[in-house]
């Protein structure tokens, strides 16, 4: 797998992990967060349990009042011990106590007599049932417009009760909407078996209650936790009342964070992706400048590669490695320049610079195949210095190595372009050319020999004179026949009857001659074709 | 420190001493009260006083301030008799009741008492009894508890609810014009502790009986009426001629030290005719008719 496809891989997995961890994050903060709503909707119905305690606390604080009045117990003996007309006792009561925040009072005399609120005859008739048990206490009983609070209290003159005094809250609909204010994300009902009697909204009508995750949601499907708010004190048959807040508005705005932690994880996703991209783009280009460059050197070149200006750890790398490709380079052509010289000394002859024996054997194949393809001559040129040994005892040893050193410059300074000079023995040399006729090495060998007869070689002062004597063999190329050896021992034949015949001399062949012959006739036939054709216009 | 700094920490010291004791003698300085007179007591003879303050304000050229309507914020005879002590050259005081101080009172308090006029009770009655007339009698049996109902009054059958104010228990006079003792009255009644609350009883309750100084003025709420006494109606004139039997007198006091401007006031108050204007409005006998009348 390329390193691309792996990183494109990582990022897809880096992406999913995000997105991944984003919504365990959403999943853990809605739970936490309706968690904490379910705690919340805890404290706040203990928050009205505990309304609701001080409520009772008020109207029994109220009956305090009440009872504590002087006047109004005054009031109340004479009307009791007199039995005279109660209006004195509710035009006062009603003066006195008539700012209290209550909903209906009674006072009720020790033999039952209603003294004061007898229109409350539900009021009264429930206090009467509690009348037996005398103290400052206070009770629910349950009416038809909602349960009632009331609080009791006797109240005595001169050491003597002579009557309860009561006042009471309705718990209905008006109470629940004014702990509540008709709000839309808070609910206060009072319930009983399921069906709802009394609740703070009006708005709301038909609910259905979970009681095991309690739960309620309403026609327009909105969904309200609930939790129980006791009261103050216990009641048979009484409903129960319940403190519902709104889960509607919290989830819908937890899903709104959920569906922008979709789009950031998108976004985020994409940003990733697009640097990874442009991480993945400029870190591959130098990569792939470096397989190229390492797939040409496993061809045997060393490309020139562009140094970079960027610092970036892999364009540091790729410099490097044109620094070691130059450095490759320069080593390859010191390399390449020893190989010439090592190859040029092991084909030529160190003391005269010309070929050697081992490079005639390499190119002799190579020239009798262009002799055959051509259908030239090859002529071969031995010559051997005369009376060599002579010298060197005569001269020494180094005076007779420059006589060879003399002869070879003479041969190379008068050789034509295309002979090859070789040094084949201690004072033995051997010209090779291809021609279209051997007469112009016939003519080359007699330059030589006439050139160092006249020219001796120089030693430490002396002058060295020498003479040469050449045998010059022929090899046609379309005879099929030529051989190195063959040629050589022509060569060689020819040079013993030069050395035969006195020295300093050239002999031909007679393969020579027959070249020369042959050569000639080509010449002279090529010619007259040249005529004949020069005539066929006309 | 540095001196300079020291020099103005002392400076800063020095100006701030000053500067507080400037303060606290300026609130320590006595309000400035030598033109006012400040009169206090019970309502009754604070009505006869607030009525006729710009004539003794003329009479004297003191301003005059006077505490004592509804006998409220402490109001009431005992709070005249602490004013007229607090009397001073500084704070010139003096007060008024609606009780007759006895000698041994006003000797041992070293008081003196300038009785200004006669004041009826009134014996009043809820605006829902039919009754408009009681006799004496009648007025002592129901004090005392021997009438309980007002059929035996020639009324309703209605129990007869007793509200009494009986202030002033040591002293003579007033209520004791109807009863002397207040053993005397009965038991099962209402007894209340301002003229504010003995009106609003009587308006309270239909079956109602009480008692009250006619210088109260009624509110319009009020649902009480006057009865007359044996056909006598509540008046200076029937005082005068001894026909209506319950009366009170009411006095102004002060320190054995009074200054001349407060025995003015008090002397036209007794003397002068504007209070015979405020006598005629509340049925009040003024001190020397009521000398003459009722001279031990």
């Amino acid at each position: 797998m390329s390193y691309t496809s792996r990183m494109f891989l990582y990022i897809g997995m880096l992406i999913a992990l995000l997105s991944g961890m984003m919504l365990l994050s959403f999943k853990t903060a809605t739970d936490v967060v309706v968690s904490g709503s379910r705690d919340h909707l805890r404290h706040a119905a203990l928050r009205k349990q505990e309304v609701l305690r001080a409520q009772g606390e008020e109207l029994l604080s109220y009956t305090d009042i009440i009872v504590n009045d002087v006047r109004l117990q005054e009031y109340i003996y004479i009307i009791v011990e007199l039995k005279t007309d109660k209006d004195g006792l509710a035009a006062y009561y009603d003066r006195q106590f008539g700012s209290l925040q209550v909903d209906a009072e009674v006072i009720i005399s020790n033999k039952g007599d209603v003294l004061y609120g007898n229109e409350n005859q539900a009021l009264v008739s429930a206090v009467r049932k509690q009348q037996d048990s005398h103290g400052r206490r206070e009770f629910i009983f349950r009416s038809p417009d909602g349960p009632v609070m009331v609080a009791m209290q006797p109240l005595v003159y001169q050491g003597e009760v002579l009557a309860t005094s009561a006042v009471a809250r309705l718990l209905g609909n008006d109470w629940l909407e004014k702990q509540e204010g008709a709000s839309d994300e808070y609910l206060m009902f009072f319930e009983n078996n399921g069906h709802v009697l009394w609740r703070s909204n009006p708005a709301y009508r038909d609910f259905r209650i979970d009681y095991d995750s309690q739960v309620i949601s309403t026609s327009d499907n909105r969904i309200f936790y609930m939790h129980e708010v006791a009261l103050p004190v216990k009641a048979d048959g009484m409903p129960r009342l319940w403190f519902a807040a709104s889960e509607t508005r919290l989830l819908g705005m937890l899903n709104r964070y959920r569906d922008w932690a979709y789009i950031f994880s998108l976004l985020g996703g994409l940003t990733v992706l697009f640097l990874g991209w442009l991480m993945v783009r400029n870190f591959r280009r130098p990569l792939a400048e470096l397989m190229d460059a390492t797939e040409a050197m496993v061809h045997g070149r060393l490309p020139v590669l562009d140094r970079r200006e960027s610092r970036t750890e892999l364009d540091l790398l790729l410099n490097r490695f044109a620094d070691v490709l130059d450095a490759l380079r320069r080593e390859k052509a010191k390399v390449k320049k020893a190989y010439r010289k090592l190859q040029e000394t092991a084909i030529t002859d160190s003391l005269t610079g010309l070929y050697n024996r081992r490079y005639l054997q390499e190119i002799t194949p190579g020239l009798f195949a262009q002799v055959e393809r051509d259908g030239r001559y090859l002529t071969a040129i031995l010559l051997d210095l005369d009376y060599f040994k002579a010298i060197n005892d005569e001269h020494g040893h180094l005076a007779g190595d420059a006589v060879l050193v003399h002869f070879s410059r003479l041969l190379k300074h008068n050789s034509r372009a295309s002979d090859q000079l070789f040094r084949i023995g201690g004072e033995e040399f051997l010209v090779l050319n291809v021609a279209e006729s051997p007469d112009g090495s016939v003519a080359l060998a007699e330059k030589i020999r006439e050139l160092v007869s006249q020219s001796p070689a120089n030693y430490q002062g002396t002058q060295i004179s020498v003479t040469v004597s050449a045998g010059i063999s022929c090899c046609f190329g379309h005879s099929g026949e030529g051989s190195l050896s063959r040629l050589m021992r022509s060569a060689d034949k020819a040079l013993y009857e030069a050395k035969a015949g006195g020295r300093n001399r050239v002999v031909r062949h007679t393969s020579c001659e027959k070249a020369s012959d042959s050569a000639r006739r080509r010449v002279r036939n090529t010619s007259l074709s040249l005529v004949k054709n020069t005539n066929k216009p006309s | 420190m540095t001196r300079r700094l020291k020099k103005q920490l002392g400076a800063g010291v020095v100006l701030l001493a000053v500067f507080a004791m400037f303060v606290g003698e300026t609130l320590a300085a006595p309000v400035q009260t030598k033109k006012v007179i400040t009169g206090a007591g019970a309502h009754f003879a604070w009505v006869i006083f607030d009525s006729l303050k710009a004539d003794l304000e003329k009479v004297s050229g003191r301003t005059i301030e006077l505490h004592g309507r509804n006998s409220t914020l402490g109001m009431g005879c005992n709070a005249g008799i602490k004013t007229a002590l607090q009397n001073s050259p500084d704070k010139e005081t003096f007060g008024f009741v609606c009780c007759p101080l006895t000698d041994k009172e006003a000797g041992s308090m070293k008081l003196r008492v300038y009785p200004l006029a006669l004041e009826p009770i009134y014996i009043v009655v809820n605006q829902a009894n039919p009754i408009s007339d009681i006799s004496a009698e009648q007025v002592r049996g129901v004090m005392r508890g021997d009438l309980v109902n007002w059929k035996e009054l020639g009324g309703a059958d209605e129990p007869i609810v007793l509200v009494t104010r009986l202030h002033c228990k040591k002293r003579s006079g007033h209520w004791k014009t109807i009863l002397p003792d207040v053993k005397q009255f009965r038991q099962q009644r209402m007894n209340v502790k301002s003229a504010a609350d003995m009106v609003q009883r009587v308006s309270d309750f239909k079956g109602s009986l009480g008692h009250i100084g006619s210088t109260w003025t009624f509110g319009a709420q009020s649902r009480l009426k006057v009865l007359s006494v044996d056909g006598v109606m509540p008046t200076a004139e029937n005082l005068r001629l001894k026909k209506y039997p319950f009366y009170r007198k009411l006095s102004a006091v002060t320190d054995n030290h009074p200054s001349k401007d407060v025995l003015k006031i008090i002397h036209e108050v007794q003397t002068g005719p504007a209070f015979h204007k405020v006598a005629q409005k509340y049925h009040l006998l003024p001190l020397q008719e009521a000398q003459e009348t009722y001279a031990p």
